[in-house]
């Protein structure tokens, strides 16, 4: 609903009442999903600069110039709202949604991430949301022979009533054949084709800009209803337009429908734009001007066409059979004028729409919270082998195959690392690689926005150097509760300068995402907000594929080290959380330059050829990322307990805490005096122990954990909820 | 001798013929994709490759539509004399609803999607395009909703016995287990052909398990074997 600051505002640029068609326009355009206009203001935090970056910030995609010709686009999206009502329609279009956003810039999409987020799965109705929303994503994704290679999954209690769905795609474009989103020419035409326009999804921005309450199901026509073979034959004829030149603009129709897109191609070129809303093919019939202007029907692009491609651009639509109309022309008098036989139903300038919303007040309070500090000192009966295996079990630490496994993995034939790795790594067709990761941990962002932000990047762009790859780019999906609350805009200003201080020390640019607000419910009387969730995409280019790294451990007798010092800090961890039910304290602060130094002597060590796996330290800590560097050969480890703990961390600190900055490495032992070389005095460094053919992981004569186990307890974490 | 060209089919949602594409041109043959209405030229293809992908959505049913299609009088056609055709995943779900081969492909016991590498045995039939095959495992990717093959008994010991199961899911030792049968078809069965041995359907992909920088080369002697097999 647009607030009476704003219809003041509106009245007093067109001076007149706006009517029915032009309200319904400003409610989806200054809606907060639209407009930006809580976040807008603080992404000069950003850095959006690179010399390798074609495009940045503010289209589809952004795009990343990979040389010899070719470039790399990718987006990040969110899809909460819809998924917490409809989880298997809001997933699946989530997908459809983001797909689109990259096929804007004519990128061929290659492939597909996802970050979701569920409350406990003990709980019926996370289990629901969970087992739909994947299904969702995988009827899609697959349906479009897009491989889904990588993600995250997180559960906690805060994501009960509001779920998150964030979807990453990643294509390729020539460089010579990119196109922008973009109406630059008056004269030309704008076609519309793909999918018919109904009734569904009309508002959906609006619904995605205020919390969920008791009548949230009403909403359910806000929901996008996605067809996955539609998609398909709209990316097929779509590149195969883009392949023959014949576009001067295209985007996709998404949140805000056809007025967004219209409103937006031509605040970007400085023009205008006359609409016949006749002319949108309907699959309901008595749909109204206003209803048409906003429907989020998914499957439509809308493409800018010159007079002289007409004719071969409709030839291409029709030999896929696709539906097509033209519905208007570009204009240069800087106004959205729209008819609806014969009647002018719009007449507003393009700026006042895109841009010409009041910014809003937001006030910012640090929350309660943030000062309590943890009451947990030590566990004084620690047994470890307990801690250990429900650590393991713990739905956010244990294996992710059964989701992953639910998406096609291997269309295209370009995945060389598959789920389940650190990173995805993907084979280009010029034979260079790619590595992608997508990352946050929504715990220690809620204890500290600004470093568990900063941090979670970091994580992102460690799960990047442990395959070998170099970070080149970042997309990010803010998934925050209301801003209109101090304390929640508070979380969202503090994280938006920890991923800017982030992206300006390690100068990778920040190029694309989006901002969900209003992550907050209120049912039967119970205010509900989710952690704050900055999720973290990233875009990593390994040069040479014979560096590329395992995760696992390769073969016996080989030394292991941990890099990076470890600060004995366990608040925040997985091992608080999830054993001891502690979400309190002061977390381990981001440590630019010991990430910094980390990530440099893993790649002067993975440039000599010196590490035969790597895999960095995160969720549950260092125990944690051993036992999974045992998994995939069954090659265990004997570790030298008198390294592990000292006076100051403890054995528990040591196994359990998650300090960022920190990586385990496989050495062979005959190149142990070298590598030594390379770290001596330039990092904090520890020999752990060394690897074995045992299945075991051995703390000396004290404790042995088999790995077979381990690897149930770890494999079952989430089948034990699920396979019922 | 002329150019040999495979005809690698491509109805709305496929999204396979790239891969197959690939493979082709990578063992330096040329290929045509048909499209649904394309009766002209499928006729000029020495070999049809069914691709994979999801033919008309899986609306309906996996394969239904496509099996309605215009050129399917012409892939009959084929098969009687005895020209090959390699169904792959929703081309053996075609080539099944169409009768080509027997039996159906039903939801997998999971009723949920199953992407994953898989071990598949080679089993002993009269096929060319088996040819040498005979006992090898082969490391290969799965990627299915509907793969759990299915027939009545009776058809089943008829497979058996005219040696028309091509490949099972196993062990990477190559052992029939229950475990590896991951989709709930029975006798294990991944793949057959038909009793003149020039129709394989197939629900694994070769295709995706042909280069040396995926995980493994083992589907590619599937192709190797057609080429060699229509040079003679």
């Amino acid at each position: 609903m647009l607030t009476v600051e704003e219809l003041g505002t509106i009245k007093a640029d067109i001076q007149r009442d706006p009517n029915k068609a032009e309200l319904a326009i400003f409610e989806a355009m200054w809606s907060e999903h639209c407009s930006y206009k809580s976040s807008k203001r603080w992404f000069h935090h950003f850095n959006t600069e690179a010399p390798y970056l074609a495009l940045g910030i503010g289209e589809g995609a952004g795009l990343i110039d990979l040389g010899e010709g070719l470039l790399v686009g990718l987006g990040l999206e969110s899809h909460n709202h819809p998924s917490a009502i409809s989880p298997y329609d809001g997933a699946s279009t989530s997908v459809g949604g983001i797909i689109r956003d990259i096929l804007s810039q004519g990128c061929r999409p290659i492939a597909i991430l996802d970050s979701i987020r569920f409350g406990n799965l003990d709980s019926q109705h996370s289990q629901h949301l969970f087992e739909n929303v994947v299904r969702g994503i995988s009827f899609y994704g697959n349906c479009c022979g897009i491989p889904t290679v990588g993600g995250e999954v997180e559960f906690a209690s805060a994501f009960e009533e509001n779920c998150l769905v964030n979807a990453m795609c990643i294509g390729v474009v020539k460089k010579d054949k990119f196109v922008r989103s973009i109406a630059e020419k008056p004269g030309n035409f704008f076609v519309l084709y793909g999918a018919l326009t109904g009734k569904d999804g009309i508002h959906g921005v609006s619904f995605a800009s205020k919390d969920l309450n008791d009548k949230s199901e009403q909403d359910r026509p806000a929901v996008q209803i996605g067809d996955p073979l539609m998609e398909k034959i709209l990316i097929d004829t779509t590149l195969d337009i883009i392949e023959k030149e014949l576009l001067e603009g295209l985007q996709d129709l998404g949140g805000g429908g056809l007025s967004c897109a219209v409103t937006e191609m031509c605040s970007r070129g400085q023009t205008g734009a006359i609409i016949r809303l006749e002319d949108v093919p309907l699959r309901e019939p008595s749909m109204k001007p206003w209803e048409i202007l906003v429907s989020e029907s998914q499957e439509r692009m809308l493409a800018v066409v010159s007079p002289e491609n007409l004719d071969k651009v409709c030839k291409v639509l029709e030999r896929y059979d696709l539906m097509y109309s033209v519905i208007g022309e570009v204009t240069d008098n800087s106004h959205f004028i729209g008819f609806f036989k014969g009647n002018k139903v719009v007449e507003l300038p393009i700026n006042l729409v895109v841009e010409g919303f009041p910014e809003p007040e937001r006030i910012q309070e640090e929350p309660y919270y943030v000062k309590i500090q943890s009451k947990y000192e030590q566990n004084p009966d620690l047994n470890l082998r307990e801690e250990i295996e429900k650590l393991l079990s713990s739905p956010n630490i244990g294996d992710k195959a059964w989701v992953y496994q639910q998406y096609d993995q291997h269309v295209q034939t370009q995945t060389v690392v598959d789920a389940g790795s650190d990173s995805a790594v993907l084979r280009l067709d010029n034979g260079k690689h790619i590595a992608l990761s997508l990352d946050c941990n929504s715990f220690m962002v809620y204890l500290d926005s600004y470093n568990g932000t900063a941090n979670s990047a970091a994580e992102a762009m460690r799960n990047l150097v442990s395959v070998g790859a170099k970070p080149l780019a970042i997309v990010d999906c803010l998934n925050f509760g209301n801003p209109e609350k101090p304390d929640s805009y508070w979380q969202f200003v503090e994280s938006v300068k920890g991923l800017g201080q982030f992206s300006n020390d390690f100068q990778i640019p920040i190029v694309g995402g989006n901002v969900s607000f209003y992550n907050e419910s209120n049912i039967g009387g119970k205010t509900d907000r989710i952690n704050p969730a900055p999720t973290i995409g990233m875009l990593g280019i390994i040069e040479n594929y014979q560096k590329i790294i395992p995760n696992h451990f390769q073969k016996e007798k080989n030394i292991v080290i941990l890099i990076g010092q470890n600060d004995g800090n366990l608040n925040g961890s997985e091992y608080l959380r999830y054993n001891h039910n502690i979400l309190a304290g002061k977390i381990s602060p981001y440590d630019f330059d010991s990430e910094r130094i980390a990530i440099k002597i893993i790649e002067t060590l993975n440039e000599n050829s010196y590490i035969s796996s790597c895999h960095d330290v995160s969720n549950g800590g260092a125990i944690v990322s051993l036992i999974e560097m045992t998994f995939q050969k069954n090659i265990g480890i004997k570790l030298d307990a008198k390294f592990l703990a000292s006076e100051e961390i403890s054995l528990e600190k040591f196994l359990f805490a998650e300090t960022p900055a920190r990586y385990f490495i496989e050495i062979d032992s005959s190149k142990m005096e070298d590598v030594e070389k390379i770290l001596k005095g330039q990092i904090p460094y520890t020999v752990i122990g060394e690897t074995t053919l045992e299945p075991i992981i051995a703390f000396e004569n004290f404790l042995t954990l088999e790995i077979g186990k381990m690897k149930q307890k770890w494999k079952n974490a989430i089948p034990r909820f699920m396979e019922e | 001798m002329k150019q040999l060209k495979i005809g690698i089919t491509k109805f709305p949602g496929t999204n396979n013929e790239p891969d197959v594409a690939r493979v082709l041109k990578s063992l330096e043959v040329d290929y045509e994709y048909i499209f649904p209405d394309d009766v002209e030229i499928f006729q000029e293809m020495d070999a049809i490759v069914l691709a994979g992908g999801f033919s008309y959505g899986d609306y309906l049913r996996p394969g239904a539509i496509a099996a309605h299609s215009t050129i399917i009088n012409e892939l009959k056609d084929f098969v009687e004399k005895e020209r090959f055709i390699i169904g792959i995943c929703n081309g053996f779900q075609i080539l099944c609803e169409t009768n080509i081969l027997p039996g159906i492909l039903t939801t997998n016991t999971s009723t949920r999607f199953i992407s994953k590498w898989v071990y598949i045995m080679t089993e002993e039939t009269t096929s060319p395009l088996l040819a040498g095959m005979k006992d090898k495992v082969l490391k290969i990717p799965i990627a299915h909703f509907d793969g759990r093959y299915y027939d009545l008994p009776e058809k089943i010991q008829e497979l058996k016995q005219s040696k028309l199961i091509a490949f099972r899911y196993c062990d990477s030792e190559g052992t029939t287990t229950q475990e590896s049968n991951l989709n709930g078809s029975l006798e294990n069965i991944a793949g057959i052909v038909n009793k003149k041995g020039n129709v394989l359907g197939l629900m694994p992909h070769p295709e995706r398990a042909s280069f040396n920088y995926l995980s493994s080369e083992d589907g590619k002697m599937i192709f190797t074997n057609l080429i060699g097999e229509l040079k003679c």
